[in-house]
């Protein structure tokens, strides 16, 4: 890594620009946990049970199963989809265009150093925004639920943040193979919007539920999470995927003409 | 120092054709050509950004493509476009000194000053002369030996044209080996010791830049008394021709004896001539393409 390019590609605004959002999200779904607005998501849940089962309803029976419906189920997957795509396009995409990429790449430094760079930036910012979505989950539980099993909202971060990795790498390969920032929005949000819609389709009963071996997204399983505080062997399986998805971005961008 | 030999790229619509050229320690050499002739092309595959389909491109020995990680602890690469990151002026110049590792303070503060530089204020809200002084300051103000400059002229103001000039003369004089390209004979005749014209990716001349003049021709505007007398004409003399209407224009290199010999035959309502500006020797290389 080239600790100059890693810092030079941060930045505060723009980093604040997620992470509030994100730690406002986890504040509001344990806010939603509270009796009166409880009250009001169960009675729509009445009136619309498939769109609950599709969004991820995993009960409500406590504060760490009604955050995996609310939170984990689609918002935050989304969140980390939208910014692995904003950043493949910000960091390599766009750079590779304008000839940032080629000033990059005039220099001692290894194509792969270059990249693996631009990859702890994208991993960084992911960390980021489990850890702000966490911290608003966490400041709201201490306010509202002191009781709240506390482990269990940080299992199911970390088992989140190591499942969501999977995008920035996923666009990482992309941004190096795509010719434009077109194709790379174009590529990045077929694959990544519909692995997402698949894992949704996923959850509803029937035969659509095999679909979900089509998606990472089914390597994020909360309830284990929370019941089973040593089931890390598929977030685990995640970071492998992760790794081997960098190791061909890495093949792709060493022969990628700037 | 730099060194091509039968480099052959095919892209998109162009490409490079069989080139072949050499720079050596304290040389500069100007390639020529109009838009599209190659010339980034050639420099991008010396920087190593692109794989030649044929032939090698090296610097000081090293494989442009294969050793480009090594090519870069010797050679410094301006592309036309001014590439500058989303930081101020000073901030710019701070990343790339410690990213690049070799950059010189001493020089860069010479090169502000010389070139009026302003370095405050963000890089992408500076004005197109300013943001591409920064980069040729950023590029110039690196302790390397083979500098691959594209286009350093383009859009800058004659002030900052000259001090660019008296800073490629100065790291020739200390035995860097310069490599620029230019659509305009002038700058690369000021700023060169050698000169390449190419077109549509091929070589058409390499020479000395003193050479240039000598290869200079006169040009002479025939008017015939008729389009037929003219046609004629320009059937019996077959070099250089160009035909429009009654009028003929013809460049010869030596004495108009022999011209004036064929002329006696025909009507001539009108004969000028003179020497060809070095600048028209540039467009006769490049026929139509430089309109």
């Amino acid at each position: 890594m080239i600790p100059t390019l890693f810092a030079s590609r941060l930045r505060a605004r723009h980093l604040l620009a997620w992470l509030l959002p994100a730690l406002l999200l986890g504040a509001l779904a344990v806010f939603l946990y509270t009796e009166a607005p409880l009250a009001q998501v169960r009675a729509l849940q009445g009136e619309l049970p498939e769109l609950f089962t599709v969004l991820g309803f995993y009960g409500d029976s406590s504060l760490p199963l009604f955050l995996l419906s609310y939170l984990y189920g689609l918002i935050l997957p989304l969140l980390s989809t939208l910014l692995a795509i904003h950043l493949a396009a910000r960091l390599i995409t766009r750079p590779l265009l304008d000839g940032r990429m080629a000033m990059l790449l005039s220099a001692s430094h290894s194509r792969g150093a270059v990249l693996l760079s631009l990859w702890w930036v994208m991993a960084l910012y992911h960390l980021l925004l489990a850890l702000a979505a966490l911290t608003g989950q966490v400041l709201m539980a201490l306010l509202l639920f002191p009781e709240a099993n506390l482990l269990a909202l940080l299992r199911l971060s970390g088992g989140f943040l190591a499942v969501s990795l999977v995008c920035p790498a996923l666009t990482l390969l992309l941004a190096c193979a795509s010719p434009d920032e077109r194709a790379l929005r174009r590529r990045g949000g077929l694959l990544l919007y519909g692995m997402l819609a698949l894992g949704l389709v996923a959850r509803l009963p029937g035969w659509t539920r095999w679909l979900r071996f089509a998606s990472f997204w089914s390597l994020f399983e909360g309830t284990r999470l929370i019941f089973n505080g040593a089931s890390w062997q598929l977030p685990l399986l995640a970071l492998a995927l992760t790794l081997v998805l960098i190791l061909f971005a890495l093949l792709s961008f060493r022969g990628r003409e700037v | 120092m730099i060194r091509l030999e039968g480099l052959t790229l095919a892209y998109e619509e162009g490409g490079i054709h069989d080139l072949s050229l050499r720079v050596e320690a304290g040389e500069a050499l100007g390639v020529l050509g109009p838009a599209g002739a190659g010339k980034s092309l050639l420099l991008r595959v010396l920087a190593g950004h692109l794989p030649a389909d044929q032939g090698s491109a090296s610097i000081k020995g090293l494989d442009s493509w294969s050793q480009r990680q090594q090519v870069f602890r010797e050679a410094v690469y301006l592309p036309s476009t001014p590439a500058l990151e989303d930081m101020t002026g000073e901030a710019y110049l701070r990343f790339m000194a410690v990213y690049q590792g070799r950059f010189n303070p001493e020089k860069a503060r010479r090169l502000t000053e010389k070139m009026d530089i302003t370095l405050t204020g963000q890089c992408p809200r500076m004005s197109p002369e300013n943001r591409r002084k920064l980069s040729l300051l950023a590029a110039l103000s690196q302790d390397a030996s083979v500098f691959l400059l594209d286009e350093p002229f383009l859009g800058l103001s004659a002030l900052a044209r000259g001090a660019l000039m008296d800073t490629l003369r100065e790291l020739r004089g200390h035995g860097a080996a310069i490599l620029l390209t230019s659509h305009v004979l002038e700058e690369v005749r000021s700023a060169c010791t050698q000169v390449a014209i190419i077109r549509k990716g091929r070589l058409v001349v390499s020479q000395p830049v003193e050479a240039l003049s000598l290869t200079r021709q006169k040009v002479y505007h025939i008017t015939f008394a008729t389009a037929d007398e003219a046609a004629a004409f320009a059937r019996e003399w077959e070099n250089a021709v160009e035909l429009i209407g009654t009028r003929a224009l013809v460049a010869i290199p030596a004495s108009p004896q022999a011209l004036l010999r064929t002329l006696a035959r025909y009507q001539v309502h009108d004969l000028v001539g003179g020497r060809e500006e070095a600048e028209e020797g540039f467009l006769r290389y490049h026929g139509d393409d430089v309109l």
